[in-house]
């Protein structure tokens, strides 16, 4: 069995799962609309990290100044640091995952195509070598869903026995690059986004980094993970939802339904995405449990979302609350799904993370309550 | 117990590729300045328009698994693909660079912007050959046949079979290769996919 030993969330509302976890608690969002970002043109509405107060708190925690790392090393080394204070991880037990979509590639934007920081392994061996562990650490690359996909892979590995302890850790932060492709698929909102509602028209990008401890235990958090391709589209989800609904059919074989509390679900507040995770829910008979999306405080985190997401609903759960899906007002999908409008509580034993991405890939994952 | 129904490769050092006792090699005339995938895809006539569009590393991973077609069960429903390579989508990552790097020639392409996810390429697979098992991708430093054998496996828990591979540059040329893993062997005499048989296969290859 696995458990979830401890964790941290970076992201513009905190420095510690706790902190963002009482800011969302208290409607507070990252997001903020901003012009002339990277010298582009238009208003773009993003969640972005005050890096100012980042290099702080990088200071204060290593006691040295963090010049010489990049943004998105230098808040992995943050976060990693901070959910594994106390936890011996310099072991061949314990193996290093690392998600990300596109790591350091500000760098290509600074004309340094040869830089082997862009590539996602090094940006990987320089975190596991800065906390002295000796094995290879394993990146995974899945788009949207690749925050949980390491998750997965880490529970896979200790499952296997190949491992008794994992450090899964990613994110990625705001790029012209990354901007920009989102914006030439016209994918962005400029207004805070809205899941699942009416009037959703769209993504916010944000950044954010995020850290998970889990360990081989006699107690168990993580129940089940699943990935499931739609064989349909590369960029756009299937409309029948096959992908997303068998990734959950395949988690819920041995859950009883009545003891979810919630489902935090993608939710990017895009039409299609939206629609599609409303059919799969809809399909695999969850219509009455609440969903939950955290996007309207966090932003679409890429390769962090499914990770941080993971881990405040996980806190949520502990702390037995269902969180309120900050801007949704009026369902704007055709099935009919229980989306949160305020926040509430449960003494419900667990939630269903569920997330899609680019290259038709869904997954899901069944996590359980602290004991 | 998992075991080696079929493997691919593309060697274009030694300009060859094919599968298991069907190896190919182009010569200069059928070999397109530059684009070894190109020719390829010319040389075994295939007929898939999408090709062109993808990116180098989708091109990659579609060619590998164009090798391996016949060898598929006909139920896809328990078919995934784990692959993984150590330069992520990096071709496209550049292309695309160009498209914003100017400031007065701004124009970024939807087309370009979406392979710069390298699992495209696994996604482009499972859309041809309606693979509707798992699909991920990894990035490692080198390929190492105990973390390959072991992340697979994992996988393979889950479903029937797993088109797996590894992809890599040497000296910029491309160097890849894709195993079909199966729980239940469908031919006789299957290798068992584990890390010594996968080790030998990738050394014997690249020998030849």
């Amino acid at each position: 069995m696995i458990e979830i030993v401890s964790d941290n969330i970076i992201s513009p509302l905190g420095f510690s799962t706790e902190e963002n976890f009482q800011n969302v608690l208290n409607f507070k969002s990252g997001l903020k609309i901003s012009d002339g970002i990277f010298s582009l043109d238009g208003n773009f509405c993003l969640s972005a990290i005050d890096w100012n107060l980042l290099d702080l708190e990088f200071e204060n925690f290593f006691s040295k100044r963090p010049s010489q790392y990049l943004k998105l090393e230098k808040a992995i080394l943050l976060t990693v640091g901070k959910a594994i204070k106390n936890i011996d991880v310099t072991d061949f037990r314990t193996g290093f995952f690392f998600s990300s979509t596109k790591g350091n590639i500000e760098l290509l934007d600074k004309n340094q195509f040869s830089d082997s920081r862009l590539n996602l392994w090094y940006t990987a061996k320089m975190i596991s070598s800065f906390f002295n562990n000796p094995n290879i650490p394993i990146v995974i690359s899945n788009a949207c869903v690749s925050g949980l996909c390491a998750i997965i892979s880490a529970c896979r590995a200790i499952s296997s026995g190949m491992i008794d302890k994992a450090v899964v850790f990613g994110g990625d932060i705001l790029t012209k690059f990354t901007l920009s492709g989102f914006s030439s698929l016209k994918a962005l909102s400029n207004k805070p986004c809205r899941p699942f509602d009416i009037e959703r028209n769209g993504l916010n990008l944000g950044e954010a980094v995020s850290a998970m401890v889990l360990k081989k235990s006699d107690s168990e958090n993580y129940i089940a993970g699943s990935i499931r391709q739609d064989a349909y589209h590369i960029s756009s989800p299937s409309k029948t939802a096959e992908g997303a609904f068998n990734a959950l059919q395949e988690v819920l074989k041995n859950i009883d339904k009545n003891n979810i509390a919630f489902i935090s679900a993608h939710g990017t507040a895009t039409i299609f995405n939206d629609e599609m995770e409303a059919t799969a829910i809809s399909k695999a008979e969850l219509s009455e449990v609440p969903i939950c999306a955290l996007k309207g405080y966090f932003g679409h985190t890429l390769g962090a979302a499914g990770l941080l997401e993971t881990i405040l609903s996980y806190y949520a759960l502990n702390k037995g609350v269902i969180l309120k899906t900050l801007g949704f007002e009026d369902l704007g999908v055709s099935k009919k799904i229980k989306v949160t409008t305020k926040n509430d509580t449960t003494d419900k034993q667990y939630f269903v993370k569920l997330i899609s991405g680019f290259g038709g890939v869904n997954a899901a994952a069944v996590f359980k309550k602290k004991n | 117990m998992s075991y080696i129904e079929n493997y691919s490769f593309i060697n274009e050092s030694k300009r060859t590729f094919g599968f298991d006792n069907n190896s190919h090699s182009l010569s200069d005339k059928e070999t397109v300045e530059n684009d070894f995938l190109t020719s390829i895809y010319r040389n075994q006539n295939y007929n898939y328009s999408k090709f062109f569009k993808m990116d180098f590393l989708a091109k990659n991973v579609f060619l590998l698994a164009e090798n391996l077609k016949n060898f598929l069960p006909e139920n896809r429903n328990n078919v995934g693909i784990v692959f993984m390579n150590n330069f992520a989508s990096f071709e496209a990552d550049v292309k695309f660079e160009k498209t914003i790097s100017d400031k007065n020639n701004y124009f970024p392409s939807p087309s370009i912007f979406v392979y710069t996810l390298p699992n495209i390429s696994t996604g482009e697979v499972c859309i041809r050959h309606g693979l509707k098992g798992e699909s991920s991708f990894y990035v490692l430093e080198k390929f190492s046949p105990e973390i390959f054998v072991n992340i697979v496996n994992s996988s393979l828990i889950f479903q029937d079979y797993v088109l797996s591979g590894w992809s890599e540059f040497v000296n910029s040329q491309i160097k890849s290769m894709m195993f079909l893993v199966s729980k239940f062997p469908k031919k006789e005499n299957c290798e068992k996919f584990d890390a010594f048989n996968v080790k030998k296969i990738f050394e014997t290859i690249w020998k030849n």
